[in-house]
């Protein structure tokens, strides 16, 4: 068989590589799968890659974390109460340049900037530079410290000539005016955003992780019709319980979980179960209603009885009594 | 350089709604798996969001763009030194364990998996760990070629190589753990 793509007898790394292109990979990628579906070796060599793909795939998701659910809708509101489309395009990468041109951009953000709220509930790390706002506030603030400055000067000089003359009127009025002149120049600290009162503080519990060895029952106080909960199933034993921020309380009793939602107004939370095989039977309470019931693999929720990989449910008035 | 077509905004916000709906679930567990801190990564996804909102304009390549804004978010947080990877879970001391069993036996093994698959990441060289990781949630070598600065022909092969450099280095900590434990 002619390969006309491949100069050595087997296929080269860059020949897997494109044989491998979920996109195709081109003349080469064809060239090679034609190669490998005739030429053990190659075809071994082929398979090996696949296999380290594959179980690349599976570490990595060992290392994936329960998510909550954000929307849409919250970007939309963090936009709005920031809403500074110069701060955006002055840093935003608008070529194929990505990776050489937002580096030295970020390189420094220590002031014009403005905090996004974060998804823990605490004034997050991120910040938003405004790296075009700087430049500008630059230009102005020479100007403006070079006319202070003189200022300074001159009511330095009157100070000290004051300051010969303890207790006068001048003296008064001078130590007076420098006051203000010194606190008019000092920087002023970038300012933070208001915290929005349905956040709790950095210190704040947001959930509890539990290993259960026996049935477990996941209580919430009290219905609340605006808040969602989005159960899932993770892959070890843990039974988490994660609020979107803080406002709730949890307890850990024999029975399981207690969640005091009273003062939690429309928080969502994430519950992550262990795999539905071989987890314990779990039951989620709101107020005296069953939402959730899951024992011997087989699940029951209001909308359906058939197992699927995650639930959203309303944290409102529904189910059955139990 | 080509700049980014304006668009009326009514139809932006569709496109970003809907490239909200593709790719912030990818996007967010991409950070999660890198920094290992599920809130730095809503924070930095929620905000590369926030960002292309702002910007009023789809720029030419939309995911790559997101992962760019938000990976140099986090390079400036990293540097700036206010969070720490988390190479544990984050419940730390709010996870309560019973009187050891079968359960908490599989929890441990479980933890010391995940802990050596985070060291194998770690090892890796930026550049190599940022294409596994695209690759697994489905970016393409156009688009991996452009957030890591690479032709779109190299990439396969990078590829490749931190694939087997990533899966070796993981069975090297097993081996070596095994060894210790015996």
């Amino acid at each position: 068989m002619l390969i006309p793509m491949l100069s050595t007898p087997h296929l080269t790394e860059d020949a897997r590589a494109a044989a491998l292109d979920p996109a195709g990979g081109g003349v080469l990628g064809e060239t090679a799968r034609a190669h490998a579906a005739v030429c053990e070796r190659c075809r071994a060599m082929l398979e090996a890659d696949v296999a380290a793909e594959q179980q690349a795939q599976k570490l990595l998701q060992m290392l994936d974390h329960p998510m909550l659910h954000i929307d849409f809708e919250q970007v939309k509101a963090i936009a709005a109460a920031y809403n500074a489309p110069s701060h955006a395009t002055a840093h935003a990468p608008q070529s194929a340049e990505y990776a050489r041109m937002q580096i030295p951009v970020y390189a420094d953000t220590s002031t014009g900037a403005s905090e996004l709220r974060g998804s823990r509930g605490r004034t997050p790390s991120l910040r938003m530079p405004s790296v075009g706002t700087r430049i500008d506030a630059g230009a102005t603030r020479v100007w403006r410290w070079g006319w202070r400055g003189i200022g300074v000067v001159a009511f330095g000089t009157g100070a000290v000539a004051a300051a010969l003359v303890p207790d006068s009127a001048a003296h008064r009025f001078v130590a007076r005016v420098m006051d203000r002149m010194v606190s008019s120049i000092a920087p002023k600290a970038p300012s933070t955003p208001p915290a929005s009162p349905d956040l709790g503080t950095a210190d704040a519990q947001r959930g509890v992780s539990i290993v259960p060895s026996g049935p477990v029952t996941i209580a919430f106080q009290m219905a609340r019709p605006a808040g969602m909960i989005h159960i899932m199933y993770g892959s070890s034993s843990h039974i988490t319980v994660h609020g979107s921020a803080a406002g709730a309380t949890y307890a850990v009793g024999p029975d399981g979980i207690q969640v005091d939602n009273r003062g939690a107004g429309s928080l969502n939370y994430t519950i992550e179960l262990p795999p539905l095989e071989r987890s314990v039977p779990v039951k989620i309470l709101v107020g005296d209603v069953v939402l959730y019931s899951a024992a011997d693999g087989r699940v029951t929720v209001p909308a359906s009885s058939q197992p699927e990989a995650s639930y959203e449910l309303p944290l409102g008035n529904h189910g059955t009594t139990h | 350089m080509s700049s980014p077509s304006p668009v009326d905004p009514p139809s932006f916000e569709e496109a970003v709604a809907a490239l909200f709906r593709e790719r912030f679930a990818s996007l967010r567990r991409y950070l999660d798996r890198l920094t290992g801190d599920p809130d730095l990564a809503a924070d930095l996804a929620q905000s590369a969001f926030v960002r292309l909102y702002q910007r009023g304009a789809m720029p030419d390549e939309p995911a790559a763009w997101l992962i760019t804004v938000a990976m140099n978010a986090f390079r400036d947080t990293h540097r700036r030194g206010e969070r720490r990877a988390a190479l544990v879970s984050e419940y730390g001391d709010d996870v309560i364990a019973p009187a050891a069993s079968a359960d908490a036996e599989d929890t441990v093994i479980a933890d010391e998996s995940r802990a050596r698959v985070r060291r194998a990441l770690d090892v890796l060289p930026e550049r190599d760990r940022t294409l596994l990781l695209l690759r697994h949630e489905g970016y393409s070598y156009r688009e991996l070629a452009r957030i890591v600065g690479v032709s779109e022909t190299s990439v396969g092969t990078l590829l490749l190589r931190a694939t087997h450099a990533f899966r070796t280095t993981f069975l090297a900590h097993t081996d070596a753990l095994d060894t210790t434990l015996d």
